[in-house]
């Protein structure tokens, strides 16, 4: 037997911080059974029996029923500059250069085009709830144009999926990953540093407080710890009174 | 058609000249630049090897208590994160062309370049127990990003399976 795979071994020891990264908010585990997390900027996302790649134009599903043995199901051409992808429910929320897409997901894994929000070209990773998804876009070089100064965190209200409206819209300095963190939403500037945004109005995110000695590129949020990465390195963070407060630098 | 327009607005303001759009751009000196990788992906190193530090962090992904970090475009970094205060390193798997993972029942799926694999890794093991080949398309004339200088291909160098971002002085090439 298999018994001591290094992956195997950590599906069945219990942790310290509980929700194992199955908590619906906190990124790309959808309807997780035995699947981990990733971060806003991932473009592998699983759904069940279904893996959800984006990869610049398309969106491409594999079957993985057997996870021994993925096999190719279907491709969906979405557009260009596809960069990010996140499950939330039988959803996918798909950033690209051009706007965010919302697919639902069918019962055989096909995704089914809903509707989209387009915006100026810019990168763009997405979250979302119930209600609201909250979408960042960057301008430079980088995200394939440095034509638009357009850096800027966008709530677009999702209650109707068929018809998602932008609801806010606040000027960030150059935005990337983001999360749900303890009822908070965080936004990872970069170099600049790290916002955290207040959301008692969640149509209105109203900014709490800006770390700006901490560099982040994207986070994970576990529990009562935030992993954030940023180029050098992965900086864990725990959370305390409302403040966070750095638990360990991995380099 | 609108983007062929957009692209060019900047163009304009140094005088549209398509001839240096593609190859030929003059000397730029050291720049980060997309170079090709030559070569067949199945020959690709995939293996376990000691921790290693990170050099420049690329996606995490968490998978219960195991924390995994890309590093952008050569392999993963496992560590036990049981204790958020003090991971521990566990080993490095070497991945050429990997930047996504992500995890059901203990299978691990990754890009390679154009291929996505299913491995299987224990302690001192990395088992490739399926790749499927060139599903994550890319070009192999040109690099995966706009508005970027890239080393020209040599077509007598062999079959490009991928790009890599490196410093690289004077490249030849633009894609705009």
């Amino acid at each position: 037997m298999r018994m001591l795979l290094i992956l195997g071994v950590f599906a069945i020891v219990a942790t310290a911080c509980g929700e194992m990264g199955m908590d619906a908010d906190s990124g790309n585990s959808l309807n997780s059974g035995g699947t981990g997390v990733g971060g806003s900027t991932a473009r592998f996302a699983i759904n069940g029996d279904h893996l959800y790649i984006v990869n610049h134009t398309s969106l491409n599903v594999f079957d993985i029923s057997d996870e021994r043995d993925p096999n190719f199901q279907t491709t969906t051409d979405i557009g260009r500059g596809i960069e990010t992808i996140f499950g939330y429910k039988d959803n996918l929320f798909i950033g690209s250069q051009s706007g965010m897409f919302i697919y639902s997901i069918l019962e055989d894994g096909t995704p089914q085009f809903l509707s989209n929000y387009i915006h100026q070209t810019a990168c763009d990773p997405v979250i979302a709830n119930d209600q609201f998804a909250y979408v960042t876009i960057r301008s430079g070089e980088a995200c394939g144009t440095a034509l638009f100064e357009a850096n800027q965190l966008i709530t677009i209200d999702i209650s109707d999926l068929t018809r998602p409206f932008e609801v806010n819209q606040q000027q960030m300095e150059n935005p990337r990953g983001l999360c749900f963190f303890k009822g908070d939403l965080y936004v990872a500037e970069g170099n600049k540093g790290l916002k955290k945004f207040n959301l008692t109005d969640p149509a209105h995110p109203q900014l709490e407080a800006f770390y700006q000695d901490i560099a982040a590129n994207d986070m994970i949020p576990l529990g009562n710890t935030m992993i954030i990465t940023r180029d050098e390195g992965i900086f864990q963070f725990g959370c305390e009174n409302d403040e966070i407060y750095l638990l360990s630098p991995i380099r | 058609m609108k983007h062929f327009v957009l692209l060019c607005i900047p163009i304009l303001l140094y005088g549209c000249d398509l001839d240096s759009w593609t190859s030929e751009v003059g000397d730029v000196g050291v720049v980060m630049a997309y170079q090709p990788i030559y070569g067949d992906s199945t020959d690709l190193d995939i293996s376990i090897q000691d921790p290693r530090p990170i050099e420049k962090a690329g996606k995490i992904y968490s998978y219960q208590d195991l924390l995994i970090v890309n590093e952008v475009g050569e392999g993963i970094h496992l560590y036990d994160n049981i204790d958020p205060a003090n991971p521990v390193k566990l080993s490095y798997v070497s991945i050429p062309g990997n930047h996504d993972v992500a995890i059901k029942n203990g299978i691990l799926y990754a890009d390679s370049y154009a291929d996505l694999l299913a491995l299987e890794i224990t302690r001192d093991t990395v088992q490739v127990l399926k790749r499927i080949t060139g599903v994550m398309p890319f070009s192999s004339d040109m690099p995966p990003q706009e508005s970027t200088y890239f080393q020209c291909v040599d077509a007598s160098k062999g079959t490009v399976i991928g790009w890599e971002v490196t410093e690289i002085e004077n490249p030849k090439c633009y894609r705009p």
